[in-house]
């Protein structure tokens, strides 16, 4: 059971961390919780895989941050939901509460899935190209035209609010 | 600023909405095994798929009771009816009760605890009516065991659902059949259209709406179920959809990519298995046509349902054995090392037909043929490995067992359901019918299947562990209130262990409500949250939802208990073998540790906690002579033990030929972090004994003696010490207090009774503490100085079932320990205005003289309207950036934490209006509330954690 245990530690530790990026890549809580678990649900059985890279954490969320692509892009044609009990209330509203720089986060979910989770691992996780490329499994000069197309579409917007 | 700043901006902020992290991690570790993760039982996470078990097994639930259906695995559960009565009858029959318990399904997540569903049986005297149920004897109703099925206390009916066959279950009606429980909270109830799931240990029940739910499994935490397929189950050729709930999920998602079915189409049945990873479905072939080739579709899974692979059916082999024919699947099982057990019985009964069980220790790639000889031509409806060498398999007559060489098999009981939970302990369900009575019979074994105990499976009320209905009151009877034992969780929190039950109040004491019934040889209780809770005696009960349900980690006599810092310490049989077991709070999973050079000889032991520090101190006989024992300090929560001498006994011998020995006996600790003893000292020549008050504010390693107490000569008195310079002591009418170190002592409580009960006190902090005898509570609030007695009046009445889906509770990290509190003062600063912002920063200084902790956040806020500040990690002009959660903080005398308190100026859609008021309230962990005067905003007012130093951030 050691590596339960390993498991363990591991969900203790950095759910909160995880937490924090799927939030930033679903915009809504309830959407975050379920793309951590399911992220952490795909890599338990292999879990010794994680445990053999040089930084678990980071392993993981690449992971998440493919995982993130990979099921908005396959769950129309896939995945068979069943949903008979009501999701929780978020008890965030995601376009609410808006000041200045909410314009931004709101202008952020308007984005592909790819710009976004491009966005976030540059300058939330403050990744290089190269690892951005990896976590997505894409090329790099693809992350590079993710963001450059996601910062103009950004830009595009905020000056149309203006 | 750029697009690029902004991004980075908006990210952080938002970042700090995402959920806690912490409750998320409890439900994904809710089924894990280790220490660290909330409260949660420990176990093998292994039970089976009930559609069989409702098939074979409540069709042979019937021991040749009922006509067994050959179609076994899609027989529809019926409720037991004319045959011959084989068990005794259930003995707690009486007017206006049921007479006994038509079980339909059983699922025990381990030897002790688990869940039976099944109708009450009336008889000709009527049950009492249940709620939402036109009959009382149709109604589903769930028990619940937690001592291995010795007794089973009624939980609860589901609202509307009807047992399936009774009369009240057709098309349109929610109907269930199977029960199965993911762990000690989460459990469905399930069956023919409908599905009902419980987060509450089965309390309450919510619909999942309509689903035709055949078999269900779970392992490792993740839940599996098999629905019919959309095309529908038109008979005989159903095929079904595999789907898979993640820990905790509410959602259900495919786990299979298409529909299966067993070959041509048509199919008799489905079995879902779970142990480990691993995760098997068998579409059992159907023999319409005397068709030889009735072929079992078997798919695998080995990493939790994400992949599949489709194998043979493992009875199709054993139709090339010479003489055999006409020889299909008809139940399998995988045990909790791995093997898959699978039954092959003889489709017609013969001189020349033998039913045999194939066993694969390889997931299914190859079977080995165990000798079926024994079994004859009778089919076989179940079967079940504990290991790879423990098999048994059912037939409808007897079960069968082989150990070891899987050749010669023993018949061992009567029960036709049977289920392995580890490699020893497994269950069996018998049911029996006179037409009139009905009795279920539970049977147990803790070797593997080589002997069986049985029990009746009733409800009871007088269960040895409190059930989560608070057995009604007879208002004509005397309600006793006196007080037991008492258990603070806060100041104001308390928990109270009366003669009849446990009650819980919130305002210190005035006002009470009905917890929890409570179990026979309960004679303390320890409450480490609103939520999670022992009583203890005879046994240790744990509660982790208030005291609804209570499961027994630990067997033995318990002495003591305390609860901090996250981890509880248990000691058992201290008269006999000291055993200190230590566990995370609300786990099951104790260990045993062990303490340096041994307990030796001792007489009884006393533990007591406070900041960090744990003290277990080992007495002498109080009828021997005065013999200095060790005591012992842990500083890890009770995982490891350093050994001290006995203050006592050191003071002892420094007086060298003046006090013949000394000892400590009564041990106790301060919120300051002191520890302070009871010296029992003997001078030379001198029989009467001299008191002393030993203290230490260093953990043990050094103590200063008070003078010699004046409250000698009345026996042996009880110390409490709210801190280092207060002393305490109870006697026979009261309490004397001493700030001098011993020299002078004022009588502060006194209670005019003789030979009464004596006083039990203790302190929540440095200045709130409470005592208690057996009808009155006496509180203060100045460290003993004055207290305010109040009679302990209890709840009036049991509450009422509450049937609420109740929700995750927070993880326990929370020190239990003392906190800076009032000991921080605070100086409010202003804080630098970012562009649409506006802040404060507040430093907390430490001016107390010992060191404190704190963590968290200060509550910050304004009156009219009352407003508190959202609690957020970070934000435009502070908080913490380098780490994920507040820190804690360990203060030393002068040491300084600060917050940053900051709000929106511009206005906004969310705040339109943006104000300030002339002043703000903070209230910081364990203190009291203060207001400071100055401006703060009341537009998105936020406060971030405490961090280090005074710069109210930590980058």
């Amino acid at each position: 059971m050691t590596e339960g245990r390993e498991f363990t530690a591991f969900v203790r530790a950095n759910t909160s961390a995880l937490l924090r990026t799927a939030y930033l890549l679903t915009g809504s809580a309830g959407a975050a919780e379920e793309l951590v678990q399911d992220t952490l649900s795909r890599l338990y059985p292999k879990w010794s895989k994680v445990e053999a890279a040089d930084a678990p954490l980071a392993y993981v969320r690449r992971s998440l941050a493919n995982n993130f692509v990979n099921s908005r892009r396959r769950m129309s044609s896939h995945e068979l939901v069943v949903e008979f009990l009501p999701e929780r209330a978020d008890g965030i509203d995601a376009n609410g509460a808006l000041d200045d720089r909410d314009e931004i986060w709101r202008l952020l979910v308007t984005l592909t899935e790819r710009q976004r989770a491009a966005i976030v691992l540059r300058y939330f996780h403050d990744l290089p190209d190269e690892e951005i490329a990896e976590s997505l499994g894409c090329r790099v000069g693809t992350v590079r035209s993710a963001i450059s197309r996601g910062l103009a579409a950004l830009r595009s917007a905020e000056e149309a609010r203006r | 600023m750029t697009i690029e700043d902004q991004l980075r901006q908006s990210l952080r902020v938002h970042a700090d909405e995402a959920p806690d992290g912490r409750a998320l991690a409890d439900r994904l570790l809710a089924r894990n095994d280790a220490t660290l993760v909330r409260p949660r039982r420990r176990h093998d996470w292994r039970t089976w798929g009930l559609p069989l078990l409702s098939a074979a097994a409540v069709g042979a639930v019937v021991a040749g009771i009922v006509v067994v259906n050959d179609n076994h695995h899609q027989a529809a559960p019926q409720l037991p009816g004319n045959s011959t009565a084989v068990n005794p009858s259930p003995t707690n029959s009486g007017p206006g009760t049921a007479l006994g318990f038509g079980a339909f399904g059983v699922t025990m997540l381990d030897a002790r605890e688990g869940w039976a569903l099944g109708h009450r049986v009336c008889g000709a005297v009527p049950c009492p009516p249940l709620p939402d149920h036109a009959s009382a004897e149709d109604a589903a109703v769930v028990l619940h065991t937690t001592d291995g099925g010795a007794h089973w206390a009624e939980l609860s009916s589901v609202a509307n659902a009807e047992l399936a066959g009774s009369d009240k279950c057709g098309a349109k009606q929610p109907c269930v059949s199977g029960v199965l429980f993911v762990d000690s909270e989460n459990g469905y109830i399930y069956g023919a259209n409908a599905s009902y799931v419980t987060q509450d240990g089965g309390e309450s029940w919510q619909s999942e709406g309509p689903a035709d739910v055949y078999a269900m499994a779970t392992a490792k935490g993740v839940a599996y179920r098999a629905l019919a397929s959309p095309a529908g189950c038109n008979p005989p050729g159903c095929s079904y959809l595999l789907q898979r709930k993640m820990y905790g999920s509410t959602t259900w998602t495919s786990a299979y990519s298409k529909a299966i079915s067993a070959s041509g189409s048509m199919s008799s049945g489905l079995q879902l298995v779970a142990s480990g990873l691993d995760v098997y479905a068998m579409v059992y072939g159907h023999a319409a046509g005397g068709s030889q080739t009735a072929e079992s579709t078997l798919v695998a899974s080995h990493d939790i349902g994400a992949t599949w692979n489709v194998l043979n059916d493992p009875c199709m082999p054993v139709l090339q054995r010479p003489g055999l024919s006409e020889i299909d699947s008809t139940a399998m099982s995988v045990a909790a090392d791995g093997t898959l057990a699978v039954a092959c019985s003889p489709r017609q009964q013969g001189t020349n037909t033998r039913g045999f069980v194939e066993t694969s220790t390889d997931h299914g790639e190859t079977f080995q043929g165990v000798s079926g000889d024994w079994f004859g031509s009778a089919p076989i409806v179940n079967v079940d490995a504990a290991s790879a060498t423990d098999v048994c398999a059912t037939t409808e007559k007897a079960v069968l067992c082989t150990h070891g060489d899987l050749k010669s098999w023993t018949k061992t009981s009567t029960t036709n359901v049977l289920r392995f939970t580890s490699a020893t302990d497994g269950y069996g369900l018998a049911i029996a019918s006179d037409g009139t009575n009905v009795t279920s019979t539970f049977w147990t074994t803790h070797d593997a299947g080589i002997t069986w105990q049985s029990s009746d499976l009733v409800p009871q009320q007088a269960s040895p562990i409190p059930s989560s209905s608070p057995a009604p009151t007879d208002s004509s009877e005397p309600v006793d209130h006196s007080v037991a034992d008492l258990s603070f969780v806060g100041t104001d929190d308390v928990w109270a262990l009366t003669q009849d039950g446990i009650d819980h109040s919130l305002d210190g004491g005035k006002t009470w409500t009905y917890a929890s019934v409570r179990a026979d040889g309960v004679s303390q209780i320890r409450f480490a949250t609103d939520d999670i809770g022992y009583a203890f005696g005879s046994g240790l009960f744990m509660t982790t939802n208030g005291g609804k349900t209570w499961t027994m980690p630990i067997k033995d006599d318990v002495e003591d208990v305390e609860t901090l810092d996250g981890t509880v310490i248990v000691l058992t049989n201290p008269l006999q073998q000291l055993k200190i077991q230590v566990a995370a709070i609300g786990s099951s999973d104790f260990k045993t540790v062990t303490l340096p050079n041994g307990a030796g000889s001792f007489y009884g032991a006393t533990l007591v906690r406070t900041r960090h520090l744990s003290v277990l101190k080992l007495g002498y006989h109080p009828a021997g002579s005065i013999q200095a024992t060790p005591m012992f300090i842990s500083t890890d929560g009770g995982y490891t033990w350093t050994e001290r001498d006995d203050p006592c006994g050191s003071y002892g011998n420094s007086k060298g030929s003046k006090i013949n020995t000394g000892a400590g006996w009564e041990v106790t600790t301060g919120a300051d972090g002191s520890i302070s003893l009871l010296c029992e000292l003997r001078p030379v020549g001198d029989k009467s004994e001299q008191q002393r008050v030993a203290t230490s504010t260093d953990g043990g390693k050094t103590f200063t003696y008070s003078v010699t107490t004046d409250v000698t000569n009345s026996g042996r008195n009880n110390l409490v010490t709210p801190d280092a310079h207060t002393y305490l002591v109870s006697d026979g009418q009261g309490l004397l207090r001493s700030t001098d170190a011993g020299a002078t002592w004022n009588r502060v409580l006194s209670r005019y009774v003789s030979n009464g009960p004596s006083l039990r006190c203790g302190f929540e902090t440095s200045t709130v503490g409470r005592c208690t005898d057996e009808s009155t509570i006496w509180t203060t609030r100045d460290a003993g100085a004055s207290w305010t007695s109040q009679p302990f009046v209890g709840a009036a009445a049991p509450a009422p079932h509450i049937s609420v889906l109740s929700t995750p509770s927070p993880p326990i990290t929370q020190s239990m320990s003392s906190e800076c509190g009032d000991m921080l003062s605070i100086q409010p600063q202003p804080e630098g205005d970012a562009l649409g912002h506006g802040g404060r920063k507040i430093i907390f200084t430490n001016t107390g003289e010992i060191y404190c902790n704190v963590s968290g956040y200060p509550m910050v806020g304004y009156v009219n309207p009352q407003t508190v500040a959202k609690q957020t990690l970070s934000g435009y002009l502070g908080g913490i950036m380098k780490s994920v959660t507040p820190q804690e903080f360990e203060l030393a005398p002068g040491d300084q934490v600060s917050v940053v308190v900051e709000w929106a100026n511009n206005p906004s859609r969310a705040c339109p209006d943006p104000g300030t008021k002339d002043s703000m309230f903070i209230t910081v962990p364990g203190g009291s509330k203060h207001t400071l005067g100055g401006p703060i905003g009341t537009c998105l007012l936020e406060v971030h954690p405490f961090v280090a130093g005074t710069t109210g951030s930590d980058s």
